[in-house]
């Protein structure tokens, strides 16, 4: 059982009955008819939200309690069947955070109560606005793009918006999360991958195949690297994706879904746009709602953060002195989250758990030929701290991103240059 | 209609519009409420047929 309140300021009896209705049960809901009640109550008790009608006998006097409830810091939802713009022009002016007409409907306004809850939560206190974004992002109806240099971090955000959309669905099942990277495969590939064939469509299509579209319905379709989808893809998608109907291939028989779409790019789709390389109808349908991660070098203060984390994922301390930690954020990260990832690697496998700025500069060889510590971390070093399967992992990774640094990010090319097959290729790269 | 009569309907007719729900959901689980909302809402018509006079 929540302990949070909601305050109804409600004169109408039949009303107040009706929305608190709407209120899942673990909220404790308090009514107020009007101003002198309002001031009382919120006096007395903590008001997690204010649910404010405009309809009251005098609207003015709601206008009045906005002012109230801001002032006491509760942020307000004001309910209405108004239409009049002017009032609720100044309701947002006074620090409405939502405005829900009446009929009310339950499954908006759950999404409401849930993203405020989300809001109030102090678990991404470090990155408020690309929090306050992605709840955004939840609760609008568009399909989302992230944007952002390579190694920002874009998949796990999209992780992280996937747990939070399925919070505010209103049916609480299990939702399937779809992650395609456009750029593994060609085009023909593409396509049969996402609308799925029938058995004998194609030479080679041997059994009836279940298209990723369909995989991905009532949930969320995750298109990564969707800046190298061909532009004959491009159309057939953004046909699918607007009818939320697909023909798989070799089929005449529609298939209808629904899902969140979801894409990633390190590119910039704008100069694609204008280059005749991605239709302008097609970006636009995916980019509705947009969030960009900025590249680490203009985030360092979340430094301390990552490196905290880093140490609770992989449970061993380190100590990072003030000079050090300076020198981290003074450099430039040209591969971001990632490269930070991987220098942190390297400082726990220093004998030492203090990391002194000698330390960072010759890990970051920022160092002069000369100035160095003269100690290597061999490979002996390495498998005697955590052993041969883990020091294999490791020299794998770096070989991968070696040759995917070498070629621009681009997957299909590392995949044919390491001679490997996709398989395992997401096997090293895991969360790397 | 002017304004206030107007916008006096539209939130009467949206409450109702909530109400005729609520008897329909809950005409099982919870025939106390539904029969409280049901009184309710024959004031909240009154009211209308109040507002439909004055209109006259």
């Amino acid at each position: 059982m929540s302990n949070k309140t909601i305050l109804l300021i409600e004169d109408d009896d039949l009303t107040f009955m009706l929305v608190s209705r709407l209120i899942p049960k673990k909220y404790e809901v308090v009514r107020a008819k009007k101003i002198s009640e309002v001031e009382k109550i919120i006096n007395d008790k903590k008001i997690f939200l204010g649910l404010v009608d405009l309809d009251l006998e005098y609207a003015l006097e709601g206008l009045d309690i906005l002012k109230i409830l801001k002032r006491k810091d509760i942020k307000s939802v004001i309910l209405s069947a108004r239409n009049d713009k002017t009032i609720i022009h100044e309701a947002f002016k006074i620090g409405a955070i939502e405005f829900l007409q009446k009929p009310l409907s339950e499954k908006i306004f759950n999404q409401i109560l849930i993203a405020q809850e989300l809001k109030s939560s102090k678990v991404f206190n470090n990155e408020e606005e690309l929090l306050q974004q992605m709840h955004q992002a939840v609760i609008s109806p568009q399909p989302l793009l992230i944007t952002g240099e390579t190694g920002v971090g874009k998949t796990k955000s999209v992780h992280e918006f996937f747990q939070l959309w399925k919070q505010v669905q209103f049916e609480q099942i299990e939702r399937p999360f779809v992650h395609v990277n456009c750029s593994e495969f060609s085009e023909s590939l593409l396509e049969s991958e996402l609308f799925g064939h029938l058995k004998g469509s194609f030479t080679g299509a041997t059994k009836d195949k279940l298209g990723l579209l369909e995989v991905a319905d009532g949930g969320i379709l995750f298109l990564d690297e969707i800046g190298t989808m061909s532009l004959s893809m491009q159309k057939k998608l953004l046909k699918a994706i607007e009818e939320q109907c697909f023909y798989p291939v070799g089929s005449e028989k529609p298939k209808h879904v629904s899902f969140k779409l979801v894409s990633a790019t390190c590119e910039s789709l704008e100069e694609k746009v204008k280059n005749g390389q991605m239709r302008d109808d097609f970006f636009h349908r995916i980019s509705g709602f947009r969030i960009h991660l900025k590249p680490l070098r203009e985030r360092v203060r979340e430094i301390p953060k990552f490196i905290e984390e880093y140490i609770v994922k992989n449970r061993r301390n380190i100590i990072v002195e003030e000079e050090a930690l300076e020198i981290l954020k003074s450099y430039s990260w040209p591969g971001n989250i990632r490269e930070l990832s991987q220098i942190l690697d390297k400082l726990f496998l220093l004998e030492s758990r203090l990391i002194d700025a000698q330390c960072v500069r010759e890990t970051l060889n920022l160092l002069a030929p000369g100035q160095g510590l003269e100690k290597e971390i061999d490979d002996d070093a390495y498998i005697e701290a955590y052993g041969l399967v883990k020091f294999i992992e490791k020299k794998e990774k770096e070989i991968l991103e070696k040759y995917l640094d070498k070629n621009l990010g681009k997957i299909r090319k590392t995949i044919e240059e390491l001679k490997i097959s996709p398989s395992v290729f997401y096997r090293i790269k895991g969360d790397m | 209609m002017k304004d206030k009569e107007s916008h006096d309907l539209n939130s009467h007719l949206s409450t109702l519009s909530l109400a005729l729900t609520m008897i329909k959901e809950d005409w099982e689980k919870n025939p106390d409420s539904v029969s409280k909302v049901i009184d309710l809402s024959i004031e909240k018509l009154q009211k209308i047929k109040d507002l439909l006079k004055q209109n006259e």
